[in-house]
């Protein structure tokens, strides 16, 4: 298992650094020349020259990309054109709404979806079962802007229960932290809940048709105990699969829904960097979303060895 | 004077299945008496209720499809059918315990077998984790495991299907129910662990003083472990007889041509042969049968009677039972 472990997270190294020289190269995909780019518009000739030489511009591409990577794995990124402040402390600035945002949304998603993909799954074909999977079908189907206007309005606006917009930092209190990331992390929520239901229903009817779920049953133990104890379990690889593939959505939801309910995190950063032209932080911030994406690959990956004992590495 | 209740009667049980609009009986009007300490097998051709029969008795008939349609199950006087959920949860697994057939597929593949036979001892008994799990191994020494407390923490596809089916039996033993069912516990093994596990559980009912219902479509089986039979054709009882009554004298043709299919000795040259099927004709689907016997297109001795009206169940000897109108013509085996 440690080896394996091992061998996966080495296995990630290759994956990184298509990564790297990917965003490196984002720079130069772009028409035009790179130090003009990166200077702006109002920029003049001299700014640009200096830029050229600061950024190493003049030396070739390889050797760039070799300078920039050995930054990037120190930790320096750069510095922005639009602020001239590091990239890296621009992104860890940002990063706790985001990480709050996100977490608080899967973990939403999570207690929403598994139970009741479950309980669907026990009754399927009944009422409760439609209800869940018409539940499914509106939450895939609703794009997450429109559903965070829509619970503004009603939470926020209609009731009065929520406040509208905004982000307070855990360490202002954690109720009005929590009051604030309640709409947030329930719009971009409810795509995952929607996805991983299904998943845990499926998952959970393939399951209980299996015999051991009938021996489990002739035990008798508890209904509640045979779904959770023997059921959950089993059916845990998709679920968890899905998860980590639904956390890449995430990503690009969170985008929307922090412009959405004004969230400055890294979503923002994002988005005023693109109109901005800011490529360091453009690819700074790219750079934070893959290795968190691979980083969440690996651990589902080491997850299944936790469900399934069958699973040997 | 009132005398005991049997351990289990089973009166007038019909079970149907429903697909699509129609509902088929899987199993009809069958009835039946288990004591404690005795062994009932109930053996018949595949597809005749036999299974159905026993999940009844548990309660677990798949619903839906499936339906208890009428009949009561009595254990000790007490109807099963009536329980609620909670008190037949009781029941299970404690008072009736089950030995299922595939034991390549019955045990959770990732819970750690230790944990499996621990778990409805906890249940049922209340004892904690340290004392269930001594208790689980406690039964692996009974069901004769090898280095029991190295496969406690194994899981099941660590261990080979006669080991598996070792590990189901002390489960379904851990309570030590009164009421032993097992359906076809050695139909999926080889033939040189289908006789350790046939050795298993004779030394265990010897020690136990439970009633076994066992189900199984060898006769050699039968004829080795059971007190009494009871041959199911279609869903139906067409005979209920002591062994020995029953291997002697036969008196419904289909049991008949079932000891004609079965080999003289249970093996030949090392294999034992599967020859139940030998009788011609098929089973007639619930969507074709007439009035009569069931039976009755396949029969040599049939006649008009046979296809007009279904026969009862009847005594023919002392404690000799068959539902056939011709029992009396019946040639003694050869
Ligand atoms: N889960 C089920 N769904 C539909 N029909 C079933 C089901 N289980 C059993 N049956 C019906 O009941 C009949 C008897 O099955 P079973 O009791 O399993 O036979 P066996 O004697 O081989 O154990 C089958 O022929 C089938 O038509
Ligand atoms: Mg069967």
């Amino acid at each position: 298992m440690l080896a394996y472990a091992l061998r996966r997270l080495l296995s990630t190294i290759p994956v990184m650094a298509i990564v790297a020289l990917l965003v490196f190269s984002l720079l130069y995909l772009t028409p035009g020349d790179p130090a003009v780019v990166l200077a702006g518009e109002q920029a003049s000739e001299t700014d640009i020259a200096r830029l050229r030489t600061a950024m190493a511009l003049d030396k070739p591409y390889a050797e760039r990309f070799l300078i920039w990577v050995g930054g990037a794995v120190r930790g320096d990124l750069g510095v922005s054109v639009f602020s001239n402040r590091p990239v890296i402390e621009l992104i860890v600035q940002r990063l706790e709404p985001t990480v709050a945002l996100t977490l608080g949304s899967l973990l939403i998603a999570i207690v929403l979806a598994v139970p009741l993909g479950t309980l669907a799954a026990w009754r399927s074909g009944g009422a409760l079962d439609r209800i869940v999977m018409g539940f499914a079908v509106f939450g895939f189907s609703i794009p997450v802007f429109v559903l965070g206007y829509l619970l503004i309005i009603l939470f926020s606006v209609h009731w009065d229960l929520l406040p509208v917009q905004g982000y307070r930092p855990i360490a202002y209190g954690v109720g009005p932290f929590l009051e604030h990331l309640a709409l947030p992390a329930l719009s971009l929520g409810i795509v995952n809940a929607a996805l991983i239901a299904r998943i845990t229903r499926a998952s959970m009817l393939d399951v209980l048709n299996q015999d051991y779920m009938r021996t489990a049953r002739a035990k008798g133990l508890s209904t509640s105990r045979i779904l959770i104890r023997h059921g959950l379990r089993n059916a845990a690889v998709p679920i968890v699969t899905i998860i980590g593939i639904g956390f890449a959505m995430l990503i690009s939801g969170v985008v929307v829904t922090e412009t959405v309910f004004n969230i400055p995190g890294l979503g923002r950063l994002t988005v005023d960097a693109i109109l901005r032209r800011d490529y360091p932080v453009i690819q700074g911030v790219i750079l934070v979303f893959s290795l968190t994406y691979v980083v969440v690959n690996l651990l589902v990956d080491l997850s299944y060895g936790l469900f399934d004992p069958r699973i040997r590495y | 004077m009132t005398a005991n209740p049997p351990l289990l009667a089973v009166e007038q049980l019909t079970v149907s299945f429903r697909s699509g609009r129609r509902e088929s009986p899987a199993v009809e009007d069958v009835s039946f008496t288990l004591d404690a300490g005795e062994t009932l097998a109930i053996v018949g051709e595949s597809g005749s209720g036999k299974s159905v029969t026993s999940l009844a008795v548990m309660r677990l008939i798949p619903d839906p499809p499936g339906r208890i349609n009428a009949g009561r199950i009595l254990l000790n006087g007490k109807d099963l059918l009536a329980l609620n959920d909670s008190d037949m949860q009781r029941i299970r697994g404690n008072d009736i315990a089950m030995i299922f057939q595939e034991p390549m597929t019955s045990l959770n593949p990732v819970m750690t077998v230790g944990t499996q036979i621990a778990e409805s001892v906890r249940l049922h008994q209340g004892r904690n984790t340290a004392e269930a799990r001594q208790h689980a191994l406690d039964m692996l020494r009974r069901v004769q495991m090898p280095s029991p407390e190295q496969r406690l923490d194994q899981y099941p596809h660590e261990l080979s299907g006669g080991m598996r089916q070792r590990i189901v039996i002390a489960m379904a033993l851990a309570c030590n129910p009164m009421l032993l069912i097992a359906d076809e516990p050695t139909t999926a093994l080889d033939v040189t662990v289908q006789a350790q596990v046939l050795d298993l559980m004779r030394t265990i009912r010897s020690e136990l003083d439970a009633g076994v219902l066992l189900v199984t479509h060898d006769l050699g089986v039968v004829a080795e472990m059971a007190d009494r039979v009871l041959v199911f054709y279609a869903g139906r009882v067409v005979e209920s007889a002591p062994v020995r009554s029953l291997m002697r004298r036969p008196r419904h043709p289909y049991t008949l041509g079932l000891l004609g299919a079965m080999p003289r000795l249970s093996t030949r040259g090392g294999t034992r042969h599967e020859r139940l099927l030998e009788i011609p004709g098929n089973v007639p689907p619930p969507g074709s049968r007439g009035p009569g016997c069931y039976f009755a297109p396949r029969c040599a001795y049939a006649t008009q009677e046979c296809r007009d009206a279904q026969p009862p169940l009847e005594e023919k000897h002392a404690g000799h039972l068959a539902a056939c109108w011709h029992s009396d013509e019946l040639e003694e085996p050869a």
